[in-house]
């Protein structure tokens, strides 16, 4: 599995980016004037 | 959008990628074809010449099915001389090794496109935690 993992890293960082742009799309809140 | 939709919406997202780098991108049949270059030259290794090594294609999966004639001995080893079934093990990333005489109970393994999506998962998850450290509401100071 761990070879699997190592050989998927560039989709795996993809995946993690999409994460981490839905993450804040769920938790960022714009500060008010 | 309440929150699941927006989590949906992302997780199909990171699938939708993982799936594309799987199949139309090749990288799974890539994987495949890597572990059974890496079987074939074992087998060559070990002058069991008449020995295949077979990699499903349809669903791609890391299990193996070995089929050719190999007694016990040449299979299995003995004490510390490996048989071919320890030397094929040893190869990073094989999955479930089976030959063709001796069938595996249970399924082989699963599918390539299955793993792939779990670890796509995984990721996109790490990625949310990741999110909610860096973009959390903050309480704000008065100072």
């Amino acid at each position: 599995m761990l070879n699997l993992f190592m050989f998927n890293l560039p989709i795996l960082a993809v995946a993690l980016v999409i994460g981490l742009a839905t993450g804040r799309w769920l938790f960022h809140r714009p500060r008010s004037p | 959008m309440s929150v699941w939709l927006k989590l949906l919406i992302g997780l199909l997202s990171a699938l939708l990628c993982g799936w594309l780098a799987h199949g139309p991108l090749g990288q799974g049949e890539a994987f495949v074809a890597r572990l059974e270059s890496r079987a074939n030259a074992v087998i060559i290794n070990a002058e069991l010449t008449q020995v295949r090594a077979i990699f499903s294609r349809s669903p791609l999966r890391r299990s193996v099915t070995l089929s050719g004639p190999a007694d016990e001995f040449q299979r299995e080893g003995q004490g510390e001389f490996p048989g071919l079934n320890d030397r094929i093990r040893s190869i990073p990333g094989i999955g479930v090794l089976s030959w063709q005489d001796r069938p595996v109970a249970p399924a082989n393994g699963f599918p390539l496109i299955v793993e792939t999506g779990l670890l796509v998962t995984i990721a996109f998850l790490i990625g949310i935690a990741l999110g909610w450290v860096f973009f959390r509401p903050r309480r704000q100071g008065y100072l």
